[in-house]
């Protein structure tokens, strides 16, 4: 009996220090993974959407963390790996809003979901790329996420002939998810010299292209790219950017106008009776009324939909509105009140401007091609934003991935800057 | 002996100076405190948070940076939750023919400039640490977001419907208001007396919310 507690206790000796670090990859690693599967098979419950195999890794992530955490030299270690002020000021901002909540179980389990991946999941990645080749390995498990879920999307709309996408059943969310995937993935694979690499860039490029249902995929695809073409300083990743990116319009153009939810249909400014202006535009003038009355307290957290149908004014009210279709920018400032949106500009600001250092301190190549990866994706994040939000249940993880990866590349090549 | 004199005199003028500037913020939040108490406008569901925020930013903790950011941050949230209550109320007066109205969110504004400015030209002024700067590009990212969208949504209202998009410019006037709040009262919530004074204010403020909620 003696010995099983001394052999559960050496998990987390000082001699076994390259453990803690091994066991955050590997659930990391199968964080990012399962991601790519959504909810499947179980999206319809309420449970399961909340206790998806991706968040229990999570989960089961901060439980080691905790128990590391209980001996001082972790502690220090986890200490240092805390995430920027700004990340805290956000949290803080969402957690006060919930005092205007109406339904205050939804705010507190928003609010849950936020903590558990802004410092759990934060962390988890962050204690995970320990080492450049842990780092190597994450974007590994990124491209693998980014390769499920578009071969999934392709299979399901052009092979199985469903209207759905993947593991997504929402367009907007497959969307918000493959984006910065693709973003970062292509962009990594793009820099390399290796053909093979290069090969599987332009062929997820196109295949998300193709397999898009709504514009924000291949809009925030190419903003993402675009700043991976003015970054880079190789002349054969700018030729095949430019070339993929052509040949990913005209597949949008070619493939999608005959189905029922296409990148083409999406961007029409107005709806099926061609007198009205699209539900999503009218959405949006709603939740900037909505400022004007409740400029700092907003809605609360999650509670936009109790207020957001009285700031129509004379505005119609057409309901044919589709599930996810949300503007995550306005959002946030409708939730959370203006000092949220600040917060959540605080956030983007700081990640931004350490993306935008590492590249400028990175000298080698190989390192540089971290950075800038890193960087197209939360660009592509930012635009992605725009047409979904990337707080989701199931789209967080992408965003924490993508601030976890900035920093902690930051880490291993650079100093922190202060924002 | 004339330097000494000189640094005496210039100690005397920012004591005095930092008083003023305390009691014109103290006063601002004062004003619009009594104000949205009697009106109200934003129901608060769960004033006890925000009473909770209060005791936190009273509290002084030894270890200064992180926390005291998010101190700083809570007053500042505290204090704009109290003049949202004000924006929707009006003072009207009449001069010779004409009736002037005026927010009274903009006698706040106005004392808070006025602290904000006396603060400026404060002598021996230190300048504040790069972790204790506002973020005013993340400021000035969230004032672009709000123009843009607006920008982007007037062609398209005014083109499909005539009218709708004319709110926008309340909210950005609004938005112009908070932002310059944050703007004016975050450099002066570095000093720990202020930030404990206005979050004593605060748990007044709050708590009386909470007792007429729960009780009354």
């Amino acid at each position: 009996m003696k010995n099983i507690s001394k052999q559960k206790n050496n998990f987390l000796t000082d001699s076994q220090d390259s453990r803690l670090p091994k066991a955050a990859l590997m659930l990391a690693s199968a964080a990012i993974i399962l991601s790519a599967f959504h909810f499947f098979p179980y999206e319809n419950n309420k449970f399961t959407r909340m206790a998806n195999p991706s968040t229990i890794a999570i989960i089961i992530g901060s439980l080691l963390l905790l128990s590391a955490s209980s001996r001082k030299t972790y502690r220090k270690k986890i200490e240092n790996l805390l995430p920027h002020i700004s990340v805290f000021a956000y949290l803080l901002i969402n957690l006060l809003s919930s005092a205007f909540a109406f339904s205050f179980t939804r705010a507190l389990s928003f609010n849950a979901k936020l903590i558990l991946f802004f410092l759990a999941a934060y962390l988890l990645f962050n204690l995970a790329i320990s080492t450049e080749r842990s780092l190597k390995f994450i974007f590994g498990t990124a491209i693998t996420a980014a390769v499920i879920s578009t071969s999934a999307c392709l299979l399901s709309r052009f092979a199985l002939n469903i209207e759905r996408f993947g593991f997504h059943q929402s367009p907007y969310k497959y969307a918000t998810y493959t984006a910065p995937f693709i973003a970062l993935s292509s962009s990594y694979l793009l820099l390399k010299t290796d053909k093979k690499q290069k090969l599987l860039a332009i062929l997820l490029i196109i295949a998300a292209f193709i397999s898009a249902g709504s514009i924000g995929l291949p809009l925030a695809i190419i903003a993402g790219l675009t700043a991976t073409f003015i970054l880079t300083n190789k002349k054969s990743a700018k030729k095949t950017i430019i070339i993929t990116l052509t040949i990913g319009i005209a597949t949008v153009l070619l493939f999608n106008p005959t189905s029922k939810s296409s990148p083409f249909k999406d961007c029409s400014l107005h709806e099926l009776d061609n007198k009205n202006l699209k539900q999503r535009y009218i959405e949006w003038q709603a939740e900037i009324n909505l400022l004007q009355k409740r400029t700092a307290s907003g809605s609360a957290a999650e509670c936009i939909n109790d207020y957001r149908s009285k700031f129509y004014y004379r505005l119609p009210k057409l309901n044919t509105l589709k599930t996810f279709d949300q503007n995550g920018w306005l959002t946030v400032a409708a939730e959370t009140g203006i000092l949220g949106l600040f917060s959540f500009c605080w956030l983007f600001c700081h990640h931004f401007k350490t993306a935008v250092k590492n590249i400028k301190n990175n000298l080698s190549p190989k390192t540089k091609s971290y950075a800038i990866s890193c960087l197209s994706a939360l660009i592509a994040l930012a635009i992605a934003n725009l047409f979904s939000s990337i707080q989701f249940n199931g789209i967080l993880i992408v965003f924490v991935l993508i601030i976890a990866l900035i920093k902690s590349s930051n880490r291993l090549f650079n100093e922190v800057p202060k924002c | 002996m004339f330097i000494k004199k000189i640094t005496k005199t210039n100690k005397f003028i920012s004591t005095r100076q930092r008083r003023a500037v305390a009691l014109f913020i103290i006063t601002g939040l004062l004003l619009s405190a009594v104000f949205s108490i009697f009106s109200n406008p934003i129901p608060i569901e769960t004033p006890e948070i925000l009473l909770l925020a209060s005791i936190f930013s009273i509290i002084n903790f030894k270890a200064k940076t992180k926390i005291t950011t998010l101190q700083k941050l809570t007053v500042l949230y505290l204090a704009s939750i109290c003049l949202n209550q004000t924006t929707l109320k009006y003072f009207s007066f009449k001069l010779a023919d004409f009736e002037i109205t005026i927010p009274a969110v903009l006698l706040t504004l106005f004392l808070f400039a006025i602290a904000f400015i006396l603060q400026k030209t404060k002598h021996n002024v230190t300048p504040p640490e790069p972790d204790n700067k506002l973020p005013t590009c993340a400021l000035a990212l969230a004032f672009a977001i709000i123009i843009c969208h607006s920008v982007l949504l007037y062609p398209m209202l005014k083109t499909f419907y005539g009218y709708g998009y004319q709110y926008s410019f309340k909210s950005i006037v609004n938005i112009l208001l908070f932002l310059s709040i944050c703007c004016f009262l975050w450099p002066e919530l570095e000093k720990t007396k202020i930030r404990q004074c206005l979050s004593f204010l605060f748990i007044i403020y709050f708590l009386t919310f909470a007792i007429t909620k729960r009780i009354l």
